[in-house]
């Protein structure tokens, strides 16, 4: 197919022809078209064109009817300006060929009649450049095509970009230009934008960066190419929000003088950027404070310091008027601990908090929650809690809970007192966190603080404790050394605790040098083996005294291989004392009693008076017939003094010892220096250091006769107690037995007598010696026996209830371990009603108006169940005689109350008893004295039968009352006899066979002839019971059997009825007292619900069972069974 | 005094006593010296069955009766709303101090203790239940 098309146009159509054929030869590739006229030419023009064809040249002639050629060239060319145009005429004029030149672009024009040739080479030529022609504008449009699409993509990048370009022309001041996301930010249409000019920003932008925004368009003046200015600023969004941008300003357009015309502005929305570095700088912030306020929490052990801190932290911070801790106390009670204030309102610290509105509130802070009021007036607070936060001038507030293990310990607040505030998320997570470590603060102050105390009680023990407290460390390779020592160390070893401190070789070189061996051997071995270390031994102090000390100390394992022995010592002389003084009377005794020499007997009744008296000398004179002294025995006495009484008279003014055997009765010198009886010996005494002495008299067994004197020096002026005189008179007795047994051999019963005498006394003493010695030794154990073993429960209290210590008996009493106790408090362990009077008793003890209270209360066993107990309690108070706490003693009184509880519904049921047929015999005698029945005698005969069967009731009633009560008593004395056991049963038979015979019931007997030892009217009496309760109860016409066998060593006695026999539940009480099956039983069938209980007690009494056994609806059988084996 | 007034001024009682010589001595008692009318009934079971024949002025009624006692019929008719209302006065012989803290718990009218006097109970009733004996 053709490529190209050439028209050719022209109205000879010879010419065409040539044309034609001529063009058909030389391009035969192409298409020759011809037309005959213009209107011809440009229809085929059209029709070429539409159906796809090229037509890359037309040739005119100029001479055409109606349309001209140069109009056709001109026409096309407006049309189709890319055809190539060639005009060929015969004759032409210049202006119509100028004009088609001009207006058409006319490639050539060519006359008639044409060169072949010529036409080849123009039509090959047009062609060619109307190929070039199309290449360019192909070129063109490509070129056009990629600019446009490059024009599209730059739009389209800005337009979708996050950042906001706009584009400010200075001279317009107009924004031409502005994207998407800035029309998106202001939500201003373009034409909005553009009006608007900077003041889009400067009436958008945030107050205090508007110099900002100004200055960054100044800078950009003097920007060079390249170059641009950085400025952030807010701006306010369509929304209202403030939003950051970070923006870049550049020149976009300059004039040819350089200054700028245009400026590009590129802006990051950098708002989210801007949130987090704020709210990263708020974390740092608040973790800043967090770390200050928990480091000075860890740093203070002082409650006091730590919550000052946090309220003014929390104040700092929160930029609040005041900033308060609150302790609760009891619910929604408490005071204000702590408080950071603005110096324009009035303080709250101390203030006691007890209003009925915050209390309403309270519960919900011990769930942990916070509340935040931006504003009272728009919360929806009740108005009772409202009124309490406006009397306290707040106006927002924000609680925060401080709670330490689920307990509310308290709250803190932080408030405002004049406007609302909006609590922040991160503010109030931050006041939780600081809430959470002041509630440990709290915690760990309290627990200090009990620490402290529970210190100070042991340190205030130990302080007062006769015992010496101590604590004993030894480190490795180190030397022993004390660690602690209580101040009765003082007392006890006489020296003085900084020494012992410092050394504790002192101690060593206290001990006696007998007993350091045994000491160190008895140390050594504790260490090795831990076992306490349990040791007495002697120590001589500075002044030489000898003191027996007992130690008594726990070792325990150190980490480092050391070890720590807390202990007691204790003064255990007065013990070992009492044990010397008990061997020596031992001594002293035997001496006696095997008749020893009377000197060895003297010196050793010396020894043992020397013993009890500490730093008596003792002496005995004997007086011989002639009343002289003769100084006898005096182990201690120097004997140049002792001596010189010898032969002296005895008499007034002869020393105590003369004038005592002289007088008569006991005499005591205080003061030898001043009593007139010692004038004469004055100066010898006290030349041996003697300066008192009492003396007594030595009587004779029958008292006649003075036989000697017994004397007691002291080298102090002193006078004797009461115990002292009685030792020396006991001294005085015991010498003149073994004098006179000594002198006299024939009054040994005389002797043996006072010897029991003294042998008593002695023991009497050494008892009352050794229960004080005891008393003594319980004192270094004073809690642990007092507390641990005593059989009453015991427990320390806290003052709020708290269990602190609680002894085993109290565990076993009330059925919880111990470490359960000590989590529950007392008022939990009380029955409900017996807590009011309980409360007021302890708080009174708080008081001090009441030293000590007994209470009978109830309390709650672990099972649930109540137990009676008496409640003793006191209080513990320091030296400021602040309570401490309390001792409370517990004993279980539940067995005495249920005995109670019997006996007195006993006591009702004898009474009601008793009372009832006196009811009917004081009713029916009260109406006959009236005489209201004078004329009426078949009433009064009613009423008189009512007296008489009640009167027998009672008197029945009242009999077997009585002996009963003699029975059990052991009063009623059973005379015992040999009973032949068919009489008995004879006898009781015959003695109910009348009501038998009436209720037509019969007695069936199976007698065996034995011979018992019992008292035979108490067996009848018990048969005699038995059969009328089995007629009784039996039915009209039925049979009762009475069987007797032997089994084993026992008579057993069996009476079986027919009757209705007994509900089971009543088998175990139907003996006890009027416990019958139906209490009307008793006055219907005439028994006064005592007869069981007397068969019981009767059998018992002959060592006897009795038993019963019984089916409902077919009867019962009573038994008792009698041991053959009692006999007289 | 007319007849109507008299007729208004005869309380009638139920006394309920399982002892039968008690129950004779103040029927006897309160119909002598008092003129009202008396009905006796020997257990607690007799006496729930007639208590809503008749309008009573009060019952009477002892405690320690078997079966039902006394508490325990009082309660019953505590229960029940046409039976509450009547005034109950226990006639008992258990007077002891624990007894009688119980009966005061549960809101009897009064306790009478036996032995009472036949001559006088019926103005000691009337005292109780305050019943203007010079009316009577």
């Amino acid at each position: 197919m053709a490529k190209y098309t050439i028209l050719c146009v022209d109205d000879e159509r010879n010419v065409l022809l040539t044309l034609r054929s001529q063009l058909i030869r030389h391009f035969p590739d192409y298409k020759i078209e011809i037309a005959e006229s213009g209107i011809e030419a440009l229809e085929v023009l059209q029709k070429e064109l539409a159906k796809g064809k090229e037509i890359p040249l037309v040739i005119a002639d100029q001479i055409m009817p109606m349309m001209k050629g140069d109009e056709l060239l001109i026409a096309i060319h407006a049309l189709y300006p890319a055809i190539i145009k060639v005009m060929l005429t015969g004759q032409a004029r210049a202006d119509e060929v100028g004009n088609v030149v001009n207006c058409a672009n006319l490639y050539r024009f060519m006359s008639k009649p044409w060169n072949e040739m010529d036409l080849q080479l123009t039509i090959t030529e047009a062609v060619r450049r109307y190929q070039q022609d199309q290449l360019i504008a192909q070129q063109q449009r490509a070129l056009e095509a990629n600019l446009q699409q490059s024009q599209y993509f730059i739009k389209k990048i800005t337009e979708s970009v996050p950042n906001l370009l706009y584009i400010f022309d200075i001279a317009q001041q107009s924004n031409i230009y502005a994207n998407y996301a800035t029309k998106n930010l202001f939500g201003y249409s373009d034409d909005e934008i553009r009006q608007l000019g900077l003041k889009l920003f400067t009436d958008n932008c945030h107050i205090s960066d508007r110099h900002k925004f100004e200055e960054g368009l100044q800078r950009c003046s003097n920007l060079k190419n390249g170059e641009f200015v950085e400025t952030e600023y807010r701006v306010k969004d369509a929304q209202g929000q403030w939003r950051w941008l970070l923006c870049h300003n550049t020149v976009f357009l300059r004039a040819d003088d350089g200054t700028v015309k245009q400026i590009l502005s590129s802006c990051q929305d950098i708002s989210d950027r801007k949130l987090a570095e704020k709210n990263l700088i708020k974390q740092l912030l608040y973790s800043r404070i967090l770390e200050d306020a928990i480091s000075s929490i860890r740093d203070s052990l002082s409650l006091q310091e730590i919550i000052d801190i946090t309220v003014c932290e929390v104040r700092d911070f929160l930029k609040v008027d005041r900033v308060v801790i609150f302790k609760n106390e009891l619910d929604g009670e408490g005071i204000i601990i702590a408080e950071s204030i603005d110096d324009a309102l009035t303080p709250l610290l101390g203030k006691q908090l007890s209003d009925s509105g915050f209390k309403a509130c309270i519960h919900e802070y011990h769930q942990g929650k916070i509340q935040a009021t931006a504003d009272i007036y728009l919360a929806e607070l009740s108005d009772c809690y409202l009124k309490f936060l406006i009397e306290f001038q707040i106006r927002a507030n924000l609680v925060v809970p401080i709670i330490y293990n689920h307990q509310l310990i308290g709250l803190l607040s932080a408030q405002t007192s004049a406007a609302p505030r909006v609590w922040k998320d991160d503010e109030i997570a931050l006041i939780k966190k600081l809430a959470d470590a002041v509630a440990i603060a709290m915690h760990q102050a309290q627990l200090y603080q009990q620490i402290q105390q529970s210190e100070q009680q042991l340190r205030s023990l130990a302080h007062v404790s006769p015992a010496v407290i101590f604590t004993i460390i030894k480190d490795p390779d180190s030397p022993l050394r004390f660690d602690y020592i209580s101040s009765a160390f003082v007392k006890v070893h006489e020296l003085s605790i900084h020494e012992a401190i410092q050394d504790f070789t002192v101690i060593f070189q206290q001990i006696h040098p007998h007993d350091l061996r045994s000491f160190q051997r008895a140390g050594e071995l504790s260490a090795a083996t831990m076992e306490p270390f349990f040791h007495s031994w002697r120590i001589i102090t500075s002044v030489g005294k000898t003191k027996w000390l007992e130690a008594n100390a726990q070792p325990i394992a150190q980490v480092n291989g050391g070890i720590i022995w807390h202990g007691v010592t204790v003064d255990v002389s007065d013990r070992k004392e009492a044990e010397e003084l008990l061997e020596a009377q031992n001594r002293w005794l035997s001496c006696v009693a095997l008749n020893e020499p009377l000197k060895p007997t003297l010196e050793l009744l010396i020894d043992l008076i020397e013993l009890e008296l500490a730093g008596g000398i003792c002496s005995v004179l004997l007086i011989d017939n002639r009343n002289r002294l003769i100084p006898y025995a005096s182990p201690s006495l120097p004997i140049s003094f002792f001596k010189v009484s010898d032969g002296i008279l005895i008499g007034e003014g002869v020393g105590s010892c003369g004038t005592a055997a002289f007088r008569r009765e006991l005499v005591i010198t205080s003061d030898i220096t001043t009593d007139p009886i010692w004038k004469d010996f004055k100066n010898l005494a006290l030349a041996h250091d003697l300066n008192a002495c009492w003396s007594m008299p030595i009587f004779s067994r029958n008292q006649e006769k003075v036989i000697g004197v017994f004397g007691i020096y002291y080298s102090e002026v002193r006078s004797p107690s009461n115990r002292e005189i009685s030792i020396i008179k006991t001294a005085a007795i015991s010498a003149g037995i073994a004098i006179e047994r000594h002198l006299n051999a024939e009054i040994i019963q005389s002797q043996l007598q006072q010897e029991q005498f003294l042998y008593q006394h002695l023991q009497n003493e050494l008892s009352d010696r050794q229960k004080a010695e005891a008393m003594l030794s319980e004192n270094e154990e004073l809690f642990r026996r007092a507390f641990e073993d005593t059989a009453a429960g015991m427990a320390l209290i806290s003052l709020e209830g708290q269990l602190l210590q609680v002894n085993q008996s109290l565990c076993e009493l009330l059925g919880y371990s111990e470490s359960e106790l000590l989590e529950i408090t007392f008022q939990e362990l009380t029955f409900a009603e017996d807590l009011v009077p309980q409360l007021k008793l302890v708080e009174e003890l708080i008081a001090g108006t009441r030293k000590t209270f007994q209470l009978e209360k109830r309390c709650i066993h672990r099972q649930g169940n109540i137990l009676w107990v008496i409640l003793s309690m006191s209080v513990v108070r320091d030296k400021d005689k602040n309570a401490l706490y309390f001792v409370g003693q517990i004993q279980d009184i539940t067995t005495r109350h249920e005995l109670e509880r019997i006996k007195e519904e006993f006591i009702s049921v004898v009474s009601h008893e008793l009372r009832t047929p006196l009811t009917a015999i004081r009713g029916a005698l009260g109406i006959l004295t009236t005489g209201v029945y004078e004329q009426r005698p078949e009433k009064s005969k009613r009423m008189l039968e009512i007296a008489l069967n009640n009167s027998d009731r009672l008197s029945r009633l009242v009999n077997d009352i009585l002996d009963l009560e003699r029975l059990e008593s052991g009063q009623s004395n059973l005379s015992m006899s040999t009973c032949q056991v068919s009489n008995l049963l004879e006898q009781a038979i015959e003695s109910v066979q009348e009501i038998a015979n009436q209720a037509d019931i019969k007695i069936e007997l199976f007698p065996i002839f034995v011979e018992i030892w019992a008292c035979g009217d108490a067996i009848v009496q018990t048969l005699t019971n038995l059969l009328s309760n089995a007629i009784k109860f039996s039915n009209v016409s039925s049979e009762i059997t009475l069987n007797v066998k032997l089994v084993a060593d026992d008579i057993c006695f069996a009476i079986t009825d027919q009757g209705q026999g007994i509900p089971p539940e009543y088998l175990e009480t139907i003996f006890g007292r009027f416990q019958q099956v139906d209490i009307s039983d008793a006055r219907q069938k005439g028994g006064s619900g005592l007869g069981l209980a007397i068969c019981k007690s009767i059998i018992h009494q002959h060592s006897g069972k009795i038993w019963v056994e019984s089916t409902l609806g077919k009867g019962s059988t009573f038994s008792f069974s009698l041991p053959l084996s009692i006999s007289p | 005094m007319d007849i109507n007034c008299i007729s208004n001024m005869i309380k009638h009682l139920l006394i309920v006593d399982d002892d039968d010589d008690i129950r004779d001595v103040i029927q006897a008692s309160l119909e002598e010296f008092a003129g009202w009318n008396i009905t006796p009934a020997a257990s607690s079971r007799e006496g729930l069955n007639i208590v809503k024949s008749k309008d009573w002025d009060a019952i009477l009624l002892d405690v320690s009766m078997p079966d039902i006692d006394g508490l325990t019929m009082f309660a019953m008719l505590q229960a029940d709303p046409i039976t509450q209302t009547i005034p109950v006065i226990f006639l008992t012989a258990k007077v002891l101090p624990s007894d009688r803290r119980r009966f005061s718990e549960i809101g009897v009218m009064g306790v009478i203790a036996k032995p009472f006097n036949p001559v006088t109970i019926w103005k000691e009733i009337s005292q109780i239940l305050g019943w203007h004996i010079s009316s009577i």
